[in-house]
């Protein structure tokens, strides 16, 4: 072996990183795919890309949920040409608000389920969203009026993202034999 | 539970609002960030075409028949143009690439078919 090559990384590595940027194709294809649909209404998308959020943060960890969602943000934006417009800035702020929440509630809230992770990391999401373009952006209180109702939309678009999630992991862990949805 | 309990209330609260609201004259009221462009009642007899200046450009709104829109805008997504007609007092339509609101609210004791610009 030649001692002037770099080291291989170990295959469970690369294995991880490949299945990492896989998560990431799906999340912005499901990204794309969202802001192609039918408008349901302002603010409101079913927020189907956090659903690969979730599943990377339980079976791959909380650096490489974060990385997910900023890489999904940013591509998603590439291909839908708002990088750096108001559109990306609120966009990028809400995930990653929504993301850091998820984190410490999957970490910090005992026995919590990935369904009440995702219906927080909603309820945030769209508070976070308003916040954003009513401080920075349009700037008017009016904007609030909108809030309340947007919320329980949110609540069940958490749950719904929850349930498919809660799903996606443990069909993958049954795969592997392994059993870790859920923290008891 | 207690989410739930809190939304709850949140709704109650915002239905109250919107009921006492709801007993004024409906005005469209057209915002660029904190400055107000335009002013006028949401059912007018003569339809209104305003063409309000926002950050890329602008969107071009109009009022009639008792409904608001945005038909044209300069921004990316025209989720403001696709969001469509609306009506109702508390409604409102937001273009964010513009930096434009167009909100219907209540206006007590209005007695002029006036538009202030």
């Amino acid at each position: 072996m030649n001692p002037c090559l770099p080291l291989r990384p170990p295959l469970v590595e690369l294995e991880k990183k490949a299945f990492w940027l896989g998560f990431l194709l799906l999340a912005s294809g499901l990204h794309v795919f969202e802001a192609a649909l039918p408008n349901f209404g302002p603010w409101f998308k079913l927020g189907l890309a956090n659903i690969m959020t979730l599943i990377v943060l339980v079976l791959m960890g909380e650096r490489y949920a974060i990385a997910l969602a900023l890489a999904r943000i940013v591509i998603g934006a590439l291909l839908l040409g708002t990088l750096f417009t108001p559109t990306f800035i609120v966009s990028l702020i809400s995930t990653v608000a929504a993301t850091f929440s998820m984190i410490l509630v999957w970490r910090y809230v005992p026995r919590v389920s990935l369904i009440g992770t995702s219906l927080c990391a909603a309820l945030v999401h769209m508070s976070a969203q308003f916040w954003v373009v009513g401080t920075f952006i349009i700037q008017q209180s009016a904007l609030y009026y909108l809030l309340p109702p947007l919320l329980l939309l949110a609540c069940l678009t958490g749950w719904l993202n929850g349930a498919l999630a809660h799903y996606m992991v443990a069909q993958l862990q049954m795969r592997n034999g392994e059993n870790i949805v859920g923290k008891n | 539970m207690l989410l739930f309990t809190a939304l709850f209330s949140i709704i109650v609260v915002w239905q109250w609002v919107h009921l006492v609201v709801g007993e004024s004259t409906p005005m469209v009221r057209i915002f660029h960030a904190k400055t107000l462009l335009a002013s006028y009642p949401l059912t007018a007899e003569k339809s209104v075409h305003y063409d309000a200046q926002g950050d890329v450009g602008g969107a071009e709104i109009v009022i009639e028949g008792g409904h608001v829109r945005i038909i044209h805008s300069t921004c990316a997504s025209k989720a403001c143009v696709l969001s469509g007609e609306h009506h109702q007092l508390g409604d409102m339509i937001v273009c964010v690439p513009n930096r434009i609101l167009v909100l219907i609210d209540g206006q007590k004791d209005l007695r002029l078919d006036a538009v202030t610009e």
